[in-house]
């Protein structure tokens, strides 16, 4: 009987403890941040958070987009004002996406950059990118009826060029290699409506010494960072043969192989690069598949072999120019060659300026599909 | 004739693995400090072979005689200066207890942030465990059956999902600076290794041959290394230097794994990480209270593990500096406690317990 009232009592202490959820936010009162964009003004800093606005949903299924514009001395303070401005709770896990303004990310990140890399809710596959625009109009933007989304900037971002909070933190963190992140802008359309004529693009890549940022390339130099980052489908490359006419080839696989070579106190990087392209737009009065297709096809791959020779080159002169290492050469030295390495650490950047490197390049082209109608 | 616990060769060397796992769950900059973990690969590998001689101590007192743990012994063969032996074990066990229940604090105020007092939350998990020891060794062994495999398979599923993320130019020379990484490494490794004294005085409790035993012992110490290693190799290989701004890279790992349509679940590990925690910490109590039982009984034992409990509980209010985790003063007063307990205690029972059978075997041949 004792022991009946006593599990009784225990239970019944269990329940006034286990109250529910009567102290917890619910969805409506929460703000389930999509994506942050930060710019800096001359004495603040600009916060632009595109959110999940669950109090007033598009319908029944699908939440509404809520854009909001904060400031405040840092992005710290910034942020802690959004439940200032909207009684909401911010939840940060389910950020995808973090925009800087060219002026912000010029300023040096590191004055903000610690909140994304220690907040308990925040996540290190946060996609992270630069732009020229100001972030809140890329929030802004609309794509057709609906605004974008920022799954849909996440999307614009490549896998494969890791412009990510982890990659860009690793990059930072690492005294001798510098980071890089995605380059979007906002672009008007060539043949459009009036209301809707402009669309967010990837422009190229944003390169930072240290901490801020330094460059922004575009074009050809993008293009050369992305076969290097093997980053495929950027931007395609157009090669006229005899036989083929104007045909337009472009990188579906790129796979870069960095050998060091020490000779004399001399640095130099040899570049393999395994690339698969396809080759499209045909010309329709050409016939592709003449009877010396082997010849056609290795001429074309010459010829797009030296074209992205001389991009690879070019993007890789440039860059080294500005004495960054975006390519991670320190990392490939150090784990080839520690000893040597160890020596020259010290003045590394002296070093980079004298880097040589040798392009190797191994090009596959793939006509799939048919002959040109 | 005390009344023995009938627990299998598997189910101990689950509990055990569980409470190892759910520390190394934990290994990062908290624990560590600036130390290079690619270095403790090296620490990991070394460690497996220093654990394999920490343990034939315990091994052979077993041996010797497969009915009695350490506490037995101790009562046995060292009288009234063994119960205060014993109480020491009753320390040790209490301190590591109130270690793990410190991680589990600055784990949940870094990673999780909830809305509630970390500290009433420890002091929940405090009572679970309370509840957990007082049902006794069947009960848990039980209940780490489902840990056991569900950490088994939380770790199967993080290193698959994390191993396509892999990058390999992460992977520097090892040693590159110098070796006071590896040797912070060891220090690490071994001052967290007290499930070897817990293994002294579960050993003889399980039903099974010798054989099977030792079997146990070495899988689980390889287990426990391999996935040390395979951890090591995983986050260095996918976070790099981002490794060193995380106080637990591990956890921080398993938000960056994806596999298949699996991604973003470190919530699910979080809760097998808790019951790991619930388990640990109830197992020691557990210990703890086997220890007051030597000495005064199984009514006390009961009664002791509430206030053990609440005395912890009290000891949780007055953790407020988690810096001190990483300190070299409490790793060096953790490996001095841990070679105490299953090396110069076993030596010295091991003695004695010879020369017992030796007087023994005389007045017998007599």
């Amino acid at each position: 009987m004792r022991n009946k009232i006593l599990n009784l009592s225990f239970i019944f202490i269990i329940i006034m403890l286990f109250s529910g959820c009567s102290e917890q936010h619910q969805l409506h009162q929460k703000l389930i941040i999509q994506g942050i964009g930060i710019d800096k003004t001359a004495d603040n800093y600009k916060v632009t958070v595109q959110a999940l606005d669950f109090q007033n949903p598009m319908s029944e299924d699908e939440p509404s987009l809520k854009i909001i514009e904060i400031s405040g001395e840092s992005v710290t303070k910034a942020l802690d004002n959004i439940s200032k401005k909207t009684s909401l709770k911010p939840v940060y896990s389910q950020n995808l996406v973090l925009i800087l303004g060219e002026e912000a990310a010029k300023t040096g990140v590191n004055n903000f950059i610690d909140f994304f890399v220690r907040h308990c809710e925040t996540r290190p596959k946060v996609k992270i990118c630069v732009t020229k625009s100001q972030t809140s109009e890329i929030f802004k933007l609309k794509y057709g009826e609906k605004s974008i989304k920022s799954k849909n900037i996440h999307d614009l971002i490549p896998q494969k060029l890791n412009s990510d909070i982890l990659h860009f933190v690793s990059n930072l963190k690492n005294s001798y290699t510098d980071p890089w992140i995605a380059w979007l802008d906002i672009e008007e359309k060539k043949e459009s409506n009036k209301e809707n004529n402009k669309e967010l693009v990837l422009k190229g890549i944003g390169i930072f010494k240290e901490d801020k940022l330094i460059n922004l390339l575009e074009n050809q130099d993008a293009f050369g960072f992305m076969i290097l980052k093997n980053v495929p489908n950027f931007n395609s490359c157009i090669i006229n043969t005899e036989q083929t006419g104007e045909i337009t080839c472009v990188i579906n696989n790129s796979k870069t192989d960095i050998n060091p070579e020490i000779n004399n106190n001399n640095i130099k990087f040899c570049i393999n690069l395994n690339i698969n392209a396809s080759v499209f737009s045909l010309d329709k009065n050409k016939n592709f598949y003449t009877h010396n297709f082997e010849e056609t096809k290795k001429e074309l791959e010459n010829k797009l072999s030296e074209q992205i020779k001389q991009i690879c080159n070019e993007t890789l002169s440039k860059i080294l120019k500005l004495n960054i290492d975006v390519f991670e050469f320190s990392k490939i030295l150090r784990n080839s060659c520690p000893k040597y390495f160890k020596l020259i650490r010290n003045n590394w950047r002296e070093h980079l300026k004298n880097v040589k490197f040798e392009i190797k390049q191994d090009i596959k082209i793939t006509a799939t599909g048919k002959e040109p109608i | 004739m005390e009344k023995r616990p009938c627990i299998s060769v598997g189910q101990i060397f689950s509990m055990l693995f569980v409470s190892r796992m759910v520390i190394t769950m934990t290994y990062g900059t908290l624990l560590i400090g600036d130390s290079d973990i690619w270095d403790h690969l090296i620490s990991a590998i070394l460690s497996l072979s220093i654990t394999f001689l920490l343990i034939l101590p315990i091994y052979k007192l077993y041996i010797l005689d497969t009915k009695m743990n350490i506490l037995d012994n101790l009562r046995d063969l060292m009288g009234k200066l063994g119960h205060f032996f014993i109480l020491i074990y009753v320390l040790y066990f209490l301190i590591i207890t109130l270690h793990t229940l410190s991680i589990f604090d600055n784990f949940v105020a870094n990673c999780i942030n909830p809305p509630i007092s970390v500290r009433l939350l420890c002091i929940f998990m405090l009572f679970s465990a309370c509840y957990g020891a007082y049902k006794g060794l069947e009960a848990l062994s039980r209940a780490s059956s489902f840990i056991f495999i569900a950490t088994v398979l939380a770790l199967i599923f993080m290193f698959s999902s994390l191993i396509s993320s892999v990058e390999t130019i992460n992977f520097r020379p090892l040693i590159y600076e110098n070796y006071s990484s590896v040797t912070e490494g060891i220090l690490y490794m071994i001052s967290q290794s007290s499930c070897l004294v817990a293994l002294g005085i579960l050993l003889p409790m399980a039903t099974g041959s010798s054989r099977k035993k030792f079997a146990g012992i070495i899988l689980w110490n390889i287990g426990v290394y391999v996935s040390f290693v395979l951890m090591i190799i995983l986050i260095t290989g996918t976070m790099g230097e981002f490794v060193s701004t995380q106080l637990f890279p591990v956890y921080t790992a398993t938000s960056i794994g994806k596999f298949g349509a699996f991604r973003h679940l470190d919530s699910l590990y979080l809760g097998i990480w808790m019951a790991g925690i619930f388990l640990k910490t109830s197992l020691f109590l557990l210990l703890a209270s086997e220890g007051i039982k030597k000495i005064w009984g199984e009514k006390i034992r009961k009664i002791s593990i509430l206030i053990m409990s609440i005395l912890l509980s009290i000891c949780v209010f007055f953790i407020n500096n988690f810096s001190i985790l990483k300190k070299n003063s409490i790793t060096v007063f953790l490996i001095t406690f841990l070679i105490f307990n299953i090396i110069l205690i076993p030596i010295i029972l091991i003695i004695l317990k010879n020369k017992k059978i030796s007087k023994e075997s005389k007045i017998f041949e007599k």
